[in-house]
């Protein structure tokens, strides 16, 4: 295992594979072809090392099965989140860091070359000017150090707030953090927060949470950044149909799924001239390309787009902006089962729902793709009176009944198993 | 401004915790280290921490007496980050905000943070499935409702509860809050808890945080290992579902990726090219998990157990004749 680490200095490849572990859990390592045996076998001891408690081994015919499972309702703190604690460094960068914070902590200002004697005198510790400059403004732009001017000489302080500081001040604020430092948003920054402090989520779990976000977090930074800025960015793409894929977009918002676990970049793509959608899960890393003039124009334009939207497509870049009515009526007994039309309510979305006969209620909704809206509607099978604005989805549902019911009408076996 | 930092890393967290300490020996240097490292970390960091290895980061000494200690003046003083600043930012943005802070504190902390730029703009994530009766976030009953939970939870104490059930009907009782649930889906806080009786803990609850009209502390402080951990497995099914999905329409890698919260098994058969799902569930979600899987369509089929797939059979066989 000569030149192992558990650090690593990119995050890319780790998160593939991490994401294999936690996603799918059924690959081996002949799945794994893309890569080498080695890099295979240093990828599955780090999440090993990081993660250990939640793997679980199978063997089966095709080879042993290394699977990441857990239940994330029943968890406190994102386990994924040691796996964005494992980033490398140089001797140097944690000599230079508990060396110049030591320098520091008396809360006044000190000058690079100060600061480079100082390190010499007190701890034999002999570096270069340069080299603790550098060190100096990464950490004043992390907000670390605050710098500030004497005359021509640049000076460096130590941020006068901490974490426990602001927990002393606003104590409530501690619990807050425990909360949204779960949550997908960025959570591991409040996790940063809890750990400085010493503190742990004591009072919270989270349902339907899909922790794997955690592995988006970099990308995901980058164009929160880019909307922000009102920036272009340069997206560098993988997966199922967009391996190697490389695109020039503005960076509208975040779509995300709070029930299938996908989120998405929407954004405005200039070489087709409309609103698009890439799955962040599949973006692996995006450049700046330079300031957007006409953001106004295109956050419009989405805006506009948006309800006309069920998820997060806005049509066939081919069919144009076509737009469908779509119609489901599925009964509901309203002495016996209420709580279906309370169901229907609180998830149509930009959809509308009314009474359109005794036991009837009917579901209406313009779309630009139809396609999008089935999955939602397949779950109130054995209600469905009627679907229409359709044919092909509508020919599409019928012929998914007619198999569901051959699939589930298979003569059981006596033991009820099925073969 | 970076996120995936060594700064924030285990490395970082571990030798800040041992050189805080001063002095301490060899055996405490490992216990820290299996604390806040990983795993495998006694592999490779005690040669960095400790001196004279030749691989030392030089941050601890030897003394005369055998103890280690550090060759820093202070123990490593603490900062608050940009990073950690923005994201609070941020999170003044979100209703539930309020539910932990009083306008005061709220006031305070917008202030103390006016110059800060927000991690990401107000608005920016939209969850398009998010159920759409939500928790009354901005309702003062309900926030002194979760500020008293809340309490509670941290005290160990026992709360005098009315509630309204889901089908309107009033209850009152005493219970013992353990944790708070949220589900983004449903946007929805709920309250495990247990009933305490007379004869002290009863059976175990889930109450919404929506419906307690009143929640008020009895000053009777309740505290026994295992209470949540013992609601969790009664609550957890005692047979998992087992699905078949098949590849058709991306099948696998959606289903998959929706079902990633769960506890699971998969095996993939190569020559079929589908996959078999154990899932482990919350047997009170047992028909959200229904609904879910007939969502699938043709491409998920539900092998048992057999009263489950019972249940799947009996909607499509409905569904089938409505259609004829």
């Amino acid at each position: 295992m000569a030149g192992f680490s558990e650090l690593i200095k990119n995050f890319d490849r780790t998160r593939d594979y991490v994401r294999e572990f936690f996603i799918y859990g059924f690959k081996v390592r002949g799945d794994f072809d893309r890569k080498s045996a080695r890099s295979y076998d240093d990828e599955k001891r780090r999440v090993e090392s990081w993660l250990g408690e939640y793997l679980r081994y199978d063997t089966t015919s095709r080879g042993k099965q290394v699977a990441i499972t857990l239940n994330s309702s029943r968890i406190s703190e994102n386990p994924l989140y040691r796996a964005l604690e494992s980033r490398s460094f140089t001797d140097n960068d944690i000599r230079l860091h508990f060396l110049l914070l030591d320098l520091l902590a008396d809360g006044t200002a000190h000058s690079v070359r100060s600061l480079t004697e100082q390190l010499a005198a007190d701890y034999s510790a002999v570096f270069d000017e340069q080299t603790v400059r550098g060190k100096l403004r990464e950490y004043a732009a992390e907000g670390i150090l605050l710098p500030e001017r004497e005359g021509k000489m640049l000076l460096y302080r130590l941020t006068p707030e901490t974490p426990r500081s602001l927990f002393a001040e606003i104590p409530a604020l501690a619990q807050a953090v425990q909360f949204f430092s779960c949550l997908p948003e960025f959570g591991f920054a409040g996790h940063t927060l809890l750990r400085a402090a010493g503190l742990h989520n004591s009072a919270f779990l989270m349902k339907h949470l899909y922790i794997v976000h955690t592995l988006e977090s970099q990308v995901l930074l980058q164009l929160t950044d880019a909307i922000q800025e009102q920036r272009m960015v340069t997206l560098h793409c993988f997966g199922r149909r967009r391996m190697g894929h490389t695109c020039t977009v503005v960076p509208l918002k975040i779509y995300a799924s709070a029930q299938t676990g996908r989120r998405y970049l929407i954004c405005y793509q200039p070489d087709f001239r409309r609103v698009n959608s890439y799955r962040l899960d599949y973006i692996r890393r995006a450049e700046d390309a330079g300031a957007c003039e006409n953001y106004a124009e295109y956050a419009d334009m989405l805006g506009r787009n948006a309800e006309k939207c069920f998820g997060v497509s806005f049509g066939h870049r081919k069919k144009g902006n076509s737009e469908y009515t779509m119609r489901v009526t599925v009964r509901i007994n309203m002495e016996e089962e209420p709580y279906i039309l309370e169901r229907l309510e609180r998830e149509k979305r930009c959809g509308h729902v009314e009474r359109t006969g005794e036991e009837l209620y009917t579901f209406t909704v313009t779309v630009f793709d139809p396609n999008e809206i089935m999955n939602w509607v397949k779950t109130y099978i054995g209600r469905i009176v009627s679907i229409s604005g359709s044919p092909t989805e509508e020919a599409r549902f019928r012929r998914d009944v007619e198999r569901m019911h051959r699939m589930y009408s298979r003569k059981e076996e006596e033991d009820g198993t099925v073969q | 401004m970076e996120l995936f930092s060594e700064i924030y890393g285990a490395y970082f967290r571990t030798a800040e915790r041992i050189l805080s300490k001063g002095r301490l020996t060899p055996k405490e240097v490992q216990q820290l280290i299996q604390e806040e490292a990983f795993r495998d970390s006694m592999l490779f960091l005690p040669q960095k921490l400790m001196p004279e290895s030749g691989e030392s980061w030089e941050l601890l000494r030897k003394t005369e007496d055998g103890m280690l200690e550090r060759v820093t003046k202070h123990a490593p003083p603490a900062f608050l980050t940009l990073l950690q600043k923005r994201w609070l930012r941020s999170k003044l943005d979100d209703p539930k905000m309020r539910l932990f802070l009083t306008d005061a504190e709220f006031q305070s902390l917008s202030e103390r943070l006016q110059d800060v730029q927000p991690l990401y703009p107000a608005g920016v994530f939209r969850y398009f499935d998010k159920f759409t009766d939500g928790d009354p976030y901005e309702s003062p009953q309900y926030r002194a409702v979760f500020r008293t939970v809340l309490r509670a939870i941290g005290r160990h104490e026992v709360l005098a509860v009315d509630y309204m059930t889901g089908k309107g009907k009033s209850l009152r009782g005493h219970f013992l809050p353990l944790k708070l649930e949220y589900s983004q889906k449903n946007d929805k806080f709920r309250l495990y808890c247990i009933r305490m009786g007379k004869r002290g803990a009863g059976g175990s609850g889930m109450l919404n945080l929506g419906r307690i009209a009143a929640a008020n502390p009895t000053g009777k402080r309740y505290m026994e290992d295992g209470l949540l951990e013992g609601v969790l497995e009664r609550r957890r099914c005692s047979e998992p579902v087992q699905v078949l999905v098949s590849g058709e329409r991306n099948g696998i890698e959606r289903f998959l990726m929706e079902f990633a919260s769960f506890e699971k098994r998969t095996e993939m058969d190569e020559e079929s090219r589908r996959c078999t799902v154990w899932l482990w569930y919350d047997q009170q979600d047992e028909t959200e998990l229904l609904i879910r899987l007939l969502g699938f369509g043709p491409v998920v089929e539900i092998l048992g157990p057999p009263a489950f797939r019972a249940q799947a059979a009996e909607r499509v066989e409905r569904q089938y004749a409505l259609l004829q």
